[in-house]
C-alpha cells in the first residue's frame, strides 16, 4: 500500500472517531454543535504536550486528552444543556473561540499561533484501526441500549422523555460527555498523524465541517455519519484544486440536505441486512421508521 | 372532602395562574386506592392543567399535592413518574418515527436497569435484560392489542392505535396511578367501546388506580363510579354518576355546549 | 478619568451597533424559536451594497445606506423564503432551521469571497471619523458619537413599529405564540417576511457602521457571534435583553482594551458567557419558555 493510500485511510478513520462523537450528540440526542473542534483541540494538544514537554507514552497521552475533553464537554454541559433552546450552539461557539484564544495567547504551554511541531508520529494503519474498531462497536453498542432510547427519546420529545421519567438534562450532558471523548481521542490520533499542530487548524470552519459531515450522512444514523465523512473525506481531497469553492459547497450542502433530504443520505436507517432488504423490497424491514403524519 | 387514608392522589386547595387566567381554583379532590375516577368539564375547564401539575410539567401557585401522603409539591417530572404516577397525553406524544414496540420499551427499561459499561460493550447483563425488556414490551402489545404492529412506525398507525399505543407506553412504567387525558378524543363509538373495556381490564388486571379525563360523557357515566366536574378551574361537583347527572351545575355548564362532541 | 470616559462612550458606541444586530437576531428567536446564523451575512450584504453603491454612483451616504438597508432587508426575505420557509412548512423541528441557517451564513460568506475577493476595504470617508472634544472631558470621534446616535435612532424607530403599528402588535402576539397568532387571523408567512425584512435592515445598519469601524471583508459577519452572545447574556428571545446584553459587551470590550489588553477583550466577551450561563443562565430578561403539554 503507498504511503498516500495509507495517509487517506488513516485519516478517513480519525474523522470517522470524530464523526461518530459528533452524531451521538446532533443525530441521536438533537443537539447541534458549532464548536466540536474545541474538544478536537484539546485532545490534541493534551496528547502533543503530553508525549513531548512530559515524555509520556503516547497511548495514555491519547487516552489522557480525550478524558480530558470529556471532562471540559461535561462542564460545559451542566449549565446549558439544563436549558432548552439553542443557548448550547451558542455556548459551543463561544467554547470553541476561547479554547482557542487560550491556545493561542499561552505561549509557554502550547507555543502560541506558532504551534507544535515535532510529534512523533506514532499514529499508524494498525493503530489507527484498532481505535476505530473499538470506539465504532461502543458507538453501535450504546446506540442499540437502554442509554441510546433514553438519547432519542431526548432528542424525539423532550417533554414526553421527562414525563417517562428520563432526567434529560442528565442524559444530554451524559451525550455530550461521551462526544466530547469520541472528538477527544480523534483529536490526539490526528497529532499522531500530521506531528505539526496549530490553533488555526481548530477554528470554527472546522467545527463547522465536522457538524456538516454527520448531517450529510443521516441525523441519526450512525453508519450514515461514518458514510458522509467518507464521502466528504474523499471529495475534499479529489477536489483539493479548486479548493476556493469547498466551503461554499459545504455550505450550499447543508441548506439543500436540510430543505430536500433534512435526514441526510442514509435518514436514520443504519447499513445492514435490515436496510438491504428494504431496498430489494422485501418485507418491511423491523425497526425502520416511515414517516410519521405530520 | 378530607384527604383519606385511602386516598393514593389527593389535591388541597390547588391554585394556579397562567399570567392573569387563574386556571386551577381551589381545586381539592381526592382518587381512591384502587379507584376509577372520571374528570370532566367543558373544553378550556382546566382538566389537562391538573395533569400538568400532577406530573410536575408546571409548579403550582399554591396548595398542596399529595402522593401516598408524600408531597408532589416542587419535585421534578422524572421523580414523579418513578415514584409511580404516569400519564399519556391529550395530543399524543409517542415517538412517531421509532417503532410501536421501541416506544413502549424506553418505557419499560426503567425497570430493567445495566450498567453504562455494559450499555458500552453488549456484555454483561445487556443481552439477558434487553431481551426481558422486549418480551415485557411485547406483552403490554398484546394486552391493547398491538402486537402484529410491533415493527411498524409509530406515527403511521391509526389514530385510534396510536391513542392505545400510548396506553400501553405508560403500563410499560408499572405505575400506581395512572392519568389518561381522553384517552377516546377522536375515536368512533366502536372504538370508544373497545377502549371503555381495556381500561376497565387494565384497570382490574394492573391493580391500577385510574384517573382519566373525558369529555364522551358516556364513556365516563360507564366505567367511573366516582367522578369530579369542573368548569373555569374549579371543581362545581362530584359524586357518583347519577349524582353528577343530576347536578343542576353541571347541567349548567354543559348547556348550550354540545354535551357529546361528535 | 479622561480615557474612562472615553472608553465608556467608545464602548456604548460599540455596543449599540451589536444592539441593532442583536435584536434582529433575537426578533427572529422569538417567533421561529431557532438561532439564524445567517444573520452575520445579512450585515456583510448590508456592507456590501454600501461599499458598492458609494464607489458606482458616488459619495452619497444617505443614498448608499438606504440601498443597503432595503437591499440587505430584502435578501433576509429571500433567505428565508428560499431555505427556510420549505423546512418550517414541514416540520417543527427547529434544529433543522439551525442547520440550515448555517448553511447559509457560509454560502452568503462565501460568494463574497469569490465574487468581491477576500480583501479588505476601506468604505470611502463618508462618514466623519474627526476626533470631538466633549466639554474638555475627554476626547472622542464624531463616528463613535454618530454610530451610538443611529442606534439610538433605529432602536427607538422599531419600539415605535412595535407598540404603534397593527404589524408590530402582530408581531408581538406571534412571539407570545405563533400558531395561537395564525389562527387569530394573522397572515404568518406575511409576518415572518416582515420580522425577517425588519432584521436584515438592522443588521445592515449595524454593517455599515462596523465596516467604516473595521474595514469590510467577507468575514465581517463573524461578529455577530458577539451579538449572539449579548442576546444570551440578556436572555434568548427577549429585545430589552438584546439591548442591555449588547451594551455591556461593549462597555466590557472597551474597557478591558482600555485599561488591559485589546487581546484580552475577546476572551473577557466569552468569560461573560460563560458566567451569565453558570450564574443566571436564562439571561437577565430571560423567561422559562415551557412547552404546551
Amino acid at each position: 500500500m503507498s504511503n498516500y493510500t495509507e495517509g487517506i485511510l488513516i485519516l478517513l478513520m480519525i474523522n470517522g472517531i470524530a464523526a461518530m462523537g459528533v452524531s451521538l450528540l446532533t443525530g441521536f440526542t438533537g443537539i447541534f454543535t458549532l464548536g466540536h473542534a474545541a474538544y478536537l483541540a484539546i485532545g490534541s494538544y493534551t496528547t502533543a504536550i503530553l508525549t513531548l514537554d512530559y515524555g509520556l507514552h503516547w497511548l495514555p497521552a491519547v487516552l489522557l486528552g480525550g478524558t480530558l475533553a470529556m471532562i471540559i464537554g461535561y462542564l460545559v454541559g451542566l449549565p446549558t444543556l439544563k436549558l432548552m433552546g439553542d443557548y448550547y450552539a451558542i455556548a459551543s461557539i463561544g467554547l470553541a473561540e476561547s479554547i482557542r484564544l487560550i491556545i493561542e495567547n499561552w505561549q509557554s504551554v502550547t507555543n502560541g499561533a506558532r504551534g507544535i511541531p515535532g510529534i512523533d508520529t506514532f499514529t499508524t494503519l494498525p493503530t489507527t484501526a484498532l481505535f476505530f474498531v473499538v470506539m465504532a462497536y461502543g458507538a453501535f453498542c450504546l446506540i442499540n441500549s437502554r442509554i441510546g432510547r433514553a438519547f432519542k427519546a431526548c432528542r424525539d420529545d423532550h417533554v414526553a422523555a421527562s414525563l417517562l421519567g428520563f432526567n434529560t438534562p442528565r442524559y444530554r450532558v451524559l451525550s455530550l460527555s461521551i462526544s466530547a471523548f469520541y472528538v477527544g481521542i480523534a483529536g490526539g490520533l490526528y497529532a499522531g498523524f500530521i506531528s505539526f499542530i496549530q490553533p488555526v487548524m481548530f477554528d470554527m470552519l472546522k467545527s463547522t465541517e465536522m457538524t456538516s459531515v454527520v448531517v450529510f450522512g443521516g441525523l441519526g444514523s450512525m453508519s450514515g455519519a461514518l458514510l458522509g465523512t467518507t464521502i466528504i473525506t474523499l471529495v475534499t481531497e479529489l477536489f483539493r484544486p479548486i479548493s476556493q469553492y469547498r466551503m461554499l459547497i459545504y455550505g450550499l450542502v447543508l441548506v439543500l440536505v436540510m430543505v430536500f433530504r433534512p435526514e441526510g443520505l442514509l435518514g436514520r436507517h443504519e447499513v445492514g441486512p435490515a436496510l438491504f432488504r428494504q431496498l430489494i423490497g422485501r418485507h418491511p424491514a423491523p425497526q425502520r421508521e416511515e414517516r410519521g403524519p405530520h | 372532602m378530607n384527604a383519606s387514608d385511602n386516598a393514593v392522589l389527593s389535591l388541597s386547595r390547588v391554585n394556579k395562574f397562567f399570567g392573569g387566567v387563574h386556571a386551577v381554583a381551589e381545586m381539592t379532590f381526592s382518587v381512591e386506592k384502587g379507584g376509577l375516577t372520571g374528570l370532566i368539564g367543558p373544553n378550556g375547564a382546566g382538566k389537562t392543567t391538573i395533569f400538568n401539575l400532577v406530573t410536575g410539567v408546571y409548579p403550582i401557585d399554591s396548595g398542596e399535592i399529595l402522593f401516598k401522603g408524600g408531597s408532589l409539591v416542587g419535585r421534578k417530572s422524572h421523580d414523579i413518574i418513578h415514584l409511580g404516577i404516569a400519564r399519556t397525553f391529550q395530543n399524543l406524544r409517542l415517538f412517531h418515527r421509532s417503532t410501536v414496540l421501541e416506544n413502549v420499551m424506553t418505557a419499560c427499561q426503567h425497570h430493567h436497569r445495566y450498567s453504562f459499561f455494559e450499555a458500552l460493550s453488549h456484555l454483561g447483563r445487556w443481552k439477558k435484560e434487553e431481551k426481558v425488556i422486549s418480551a415485557k414490551s411485547l406483552e403490554l402489545l398484546e394486552r391493547v392489542g398491538l402486537a402484529d404492529r410491533a415493527y411498524q412506525a409509530a406515527g403511521t398507525l391509526p389514530y385510534g392505535y396510536q391513542r392505545r399505543l400510548e396506553i400501553a407506553r405508560a403500563l410499560a412504567l408499572e405505575p400506581e396511578l395512572l392519568l389518561l387525558d381522553e384517552p377516546a378524543a377522536g375515536m368512533n363509538p366502536e372504538e370508544v367501546q373497545a377502549l371503555n373495556g381495556l381500561i376497565s381490564d387494565i384497570h382490574r388486571d394492573f391493580s391500577l388506580t385510574i384517573l382519566v379525563i373525558e369529555h364522551h360523557m358516556d364513556l365516563v357515566m360507564e366505567i367511573c363510579p366516582h367522578i369530579v366536574c369542573m368548569n373555569f378551574g374549579a371543581k362545581i361537583a362530584e359524586g357518583g354518576p347519577e349524582e353528577i347527572q343530576n347536578h343542576p351545575e353541571v347541567l349548567k355548564a354543559y348547556l348550550g355546549e354540545e354535551v357529546v362532541d361528535e | 478619568m479622561g480615557t474612562f470616559i472615553q472608553q465608556i462612550i467608545n464602548g456604548l458606541s460599540l455596543g449599540s451597533v451589536y444592539a441593532l444586530i442583536a435584536v434582529g437576531y433575537s426578533l427572529v428567536y422569538s417567533i421561529l424559536l431557532f438561532s439564524n446564523f445567517a444573520h452575520g451575512g445579512f450585515l456583510v450584504i448590508g456592507g456590501y451594497i454600501c461599499y458598492y453603491t458609494l464607489n458606482l454612483m458616488g459619495a452619497n451616504i444617505w443614498l448608499a445606506g438606504f440601498a443597503a438597508l432595503i437591499g440587505a432587508g430584502f435578501c433576509a426575505v429571500l433567505t428565508e423564503r428560499l431555505a427556510y420557509k420549505p423546512i418550517r412548512e414541514r416540520t417543527s423541528v427547529t434544529l433543522y432551521l439551525l442547520i440550515a441557517s448555517m448553511g447559509m451564513s457560509i454560502v452568503i460568506e462565501n460568494l463574497f469571497v469569490i465574487i468581491a475577493g477576500g480583501r479588505f476595504r476601506a468604505l470611502p470617508p463618508v462618514i466623519p471619523t474627526a476626533p470631538v472634544d466633549l466639554f474638555g472631558l475627554a476626547t472622542t470621534s464624531a463616528f463613535d458619537l454618530l454610530s451610538l446616535a443611529a442606534a439610538v435612532v433605529f432602536l427607538g424607530g422599531l419600539q415605535l413599529f412595535l407598540t404603534r403599528t397593527k404589524w408590530g402588535l402582530a408581531i408581538r402576539a406571534a412571539a407570545y405564540d405563533l400558531r395561537v397568532a395564525g389562527l387569530m387571523g394573522v397572515n404568518v408567512g406575511r409576518l415572518i417576511s416582515i420580522v425577517f425584512f425588519v432584521a436584515g435592515l438592522l443588521a445592515a445598519v449595524g454593517g455599515i457602521f462596523l465596516s467604516v469601524r473595521y474595514t469590510l471583508y467577507p468575514q465581517l459577519g463573524a461578529i455577530t457571534i458577539k451579538a449572539f452572545v449579548a442576546a444570551v447574556i440578556g436572555g434568548l428571545g427577549s429585545l430589552p435583553g438584546a439591548v442591555v446584553g449588547s451594551l455591556i459587551l461593549g462597555l466590557a470590550e472597551m474597557l478591558t482594551a482600555g485599561f488591559l489588553s485589546s487581546q484580552l477583550r475577546d476572551l473577557v466577551v466569552f468569560s461573560l458567557l460563560v458566567i451569565t450561563l453558570i450564574v443566571r443562565p436564562s439571561g437577565l430578561f430571560g423567561k422559562d419558555i415551557k412547552e404546551k403539554v
